[in-house]
């Protein structure tokens, strides 16, 4: 299992289309991904949980990856935190 | 399916021609049998299974899941190729279907002896409800979405294999219609649509059109008023649909039919035709489009330029405001494909009901709110990079910029401003642009129309978009179908402000196009000639049948309806009197 913390970089924080981006790459890992927000789980491949997380910018998440994928999984989550999302 | 058995036996018995007036979403005509998708009823026929039956509700619920992703997966690829525009909504569809926590959670409620129909309604409300409640108006804007996957799910569990392909040959007629069912009900040939509600401009009536299949939309109760297998006519010219018309409405018609038919086969041959009245007055044809693609459409059908691309479906399409790399590419491609033909790129018309990323929060009234130029002005980092884009594709001097929504002469110059700033920016870095490219604006607001004389001094060309002027002008949403008889882009009230446009057009010689629906609008095309309008942008499969319009009429006849029409105080008045100068 492969923990780590990101932050929400883009302006519009983690709204529809981001929410949107994140779960779409969480599907293509075999991995169970969490979001972990003031200790409540959130299944990242899950559109009404990111989507309800409402994590604004500014705000930190904590990610939890665990399955055979795991290590590229968790560094393209990263990634996408740390890129906002493409937003500019 | 009883229901539907029922209903094809009352028909059996023929009530009699009646008729249902509604709005006109997608021009042409359509004569078939009604397939009739009656409005989910949330109403659930059991709420509690017993435990044999859990096993049963789980496989049947999972059949819809998988039926559901099924026709998702289909829709997307067949938007790929019908319409890009609509992927993006479809796609969160797929996301939802898909969603890991809400399928562990009705799997759960049903083995915890709910019945799958009952499990399916609890959960999706739970959810819609939090997202009517959200504060991010985004997530409001969702609910919709959890909505409609919901009763998708209801009736394929329902009617199982009874969907898309049973509507073959026929005419739909739905509560409402999303546009990925739109698409999956074209593969089966549907030949027109009819709905209780969804707005004019709503994603699936855009597609319609681009589909090019007839469509009338806001008849209050239509799924019951129109028996399942009756015969009914479609009209998406007039928004007439007749039940069970009687022999002689169907053979009125059936000749409309064919004579539209021929018309299409005829009107090939004026491709290469000069767009002139019988006493030689030349208008200029141009299109409206939303994608590169749609410029090779636009120059097939004999276009002569690109009268309006409506930059915002960029931002549908990426769901984000683009660099100005990938800007500059997507516009470039437009300039490169209609060359030497001009092009006007109109600025991001953000806000409203289309596209609200970055509308800083909530408005209680949109489209009195921050749109088209406000917000460009609001956020001239995202103005900039638009305007730099376009002048770097402007190179080959067939460039155009058109501005949205100006109200207040203000804004005119703030960015005509911002414009010669970002040209001075080009200059220093040596990229090279048009330094002249022809700025003008969009006259959408009445405001816009009375100080269309002040404003024609400080553009290169004005373009009216009768759909807002007239929602402007008649204090109308036309989306709301309570008041949506009261919408006409030929209320006198609207047909006066065009006229004082062109008039003001006229004296400081500013070129004045109307690029919105009235432009294609079957009725207008004299007045439109008569009132001296330069250039017409219409949708590109609309090219050909206006063309032929003009080339019909005359200058002479066209003015001299026009001085009657501007005398007319109401729209029968109006269309009373264009349908008289057609006969």
């Amino acid at each position: 299992m492969i923990e780590s913390t990101v932050s929400v970089i883009n302006r519009a924080g983690l709204h529809t289309r981001p929410a949107a981006m994140l779960v779409k790459l969480a599907a293509t890992f075999k991995s169970d991904i969490y979001l972990i927000r003031d200790g409540f789980h959130i299944n990242a491949k899950s559109i009404i949980g990111v989507m309800t997380l409402a994590a604004e910018q500014g705000s930190s998440l904590g990610v939890q990856v665990e399955g055979p994928d795991e290590a590229a999984a968790a560094a393209a989550i990263t990634e996408l935190f740390a890129s906002g999302f493409g937003e500019q | 399916m009883g229901g539907a058995v029922g209903n094809m036996v009352r028909t059996a018995a023929p009530s009699g021609q009646h008729i249902l007036k509604g709005i006109p979403a997608s021009p042409g005509v359509a004569i078939g049998k009604a397939y009739v998708l009656s409005v989910e009823s949330p109403s659930i026929t059991h709420e509690r299974i017993e435990p044999s039956a859990i096993v049963d509700e789980v496989a049947q619920f999972r059949r819809a899941i998988e039926t559901v992703t099924g026709e998702l997966i289909h829709a997307v690829e067949l938007a790929r190729t019908e319409s890009s525009t609509v992927s993006t909504i479809i796609e969160s569809f797929q996301l939802i279907v898909a969603d890991p926590t809400i399928i562990n959670n009705i799997v759960r409620r049903i083995e915890q002896g709910t019945s799958a129909e009952a499990a399916v309604v609890n959960e999706f409300d739970i959810h819609k409800a939090l997202l009517y409640n959200a504060k991010d108006i985004y997530l409001r804007e969702r609910a919709l979405d959890f909505e409609q996957v919901k009763e998708r799910l209801l009736s394929v569990m329902r009617n199982n294999e009874l969907w898309h392909a049973a509507a073959y040959d026929s005419i739909l007629v739905a509560g409402s219609i999303t546009p990925h069912d739109m698409l999956l009900f074209k593969q089966t040939r549907t030949l027109g649509y009819v709905t209780e509600v969804g707005g004019i401009n709503s994603h699936a009536c855009i597609l319609a059109r681009d589909l090019g299949v007839p469509a009338v939309i806001g008849i209050r109760n239509a799924t019951g008023e129109v028996p399942m297998g009756a015969t009914i006519i479609v009209d998406g010219f007039s928004g007439v649909v007749v039940v069970e018309p009687d022999a002689e409405t169907l053979a009125q018609y059936h000749e409309k039919l064919v004579r539209a038919e021929e018309y299409k086969t005829r009107l090939g041959s004026l491709i290469g035709m000069p767009t002139v009245t019988q006493d030689g007055h030349a208008v200029r044809l141009v299109a409206n489009i939303d994608t590169p693609e749609q410029v090779d459409v636009a120059v097939m059908q004999g276009s002569e330029g690109v009268g309006l691309v409506r930059t915002e479906y960029l931002l549908i399409q990426r769901g984000r405001y683009p660099s100005v790399d990938e800007q500059t590419e997507w516009y470039r491609d437009i300039a490169h494909r209609a060359f030497p033909l001009p092009v006007t790129f109109r600025a991001f018309d953000v806000g409203s009901d289309k596209f609200r990323e970055g509308i800083p929060h909530h408005e209680d009234n949109p489209a009195l709110g921050l749109r088209g130029i406000r917000f460009l002005l609001y956020r001239p980092d995202i103005f900039r990079c638009q305007v730099c884009a376009v002048l770097r594709a402007s190179a080959h001097k067939n460039v155009r910029l058109m501005l949205p929504m100006i109200s207040v002469m203000e804004e005119l110059e703030q960015a005509r401003y911002i414009i010669e700033e970002c040209k001075h920016t080009l200059a220093l870095d040596g990229v090279d642009f048009d330094p002249r490219m022809p700025v003008g604006m969009m006259i959408e607001t009445p405001a816009a129309a009375m100080m269309a004389d002040s404003f024609a001094k400080h553009v290169d060309f004005m373009s009216i978009g009768t759909n807002d002027l007239a929602q402007y002008a008649l204090a109308t949403d036309r989306t709301n179908e309570l008041v949506a008889d009261i919408f006409d882009a030929l209320h006198p009230a609207v047909i006066r402000m065009i006229a004082m446009v062109v008039d003001a057009g006229r004296r400081h010689n500013t070129t004045v196009s109307i690029c919105g629906e009235l432009a294609g609008h079957a009725a207008a095309t004299e007045l439109l000639l008569g009132l001296g309008i330069h250039e017409l942008s219409v949708s590109p499969a609309l090219t050909l049948q206006l063309k032929h319009r003009i080339r019909e009429a005359t200058l002479s006849d066209s003015v001299e309806l026009t001085a009657r029409v501007l005398r007319a105080t109401s729209t029968p008045e109006v269309y009373a009197l264009l349908a008289g100068g057609r006969s």
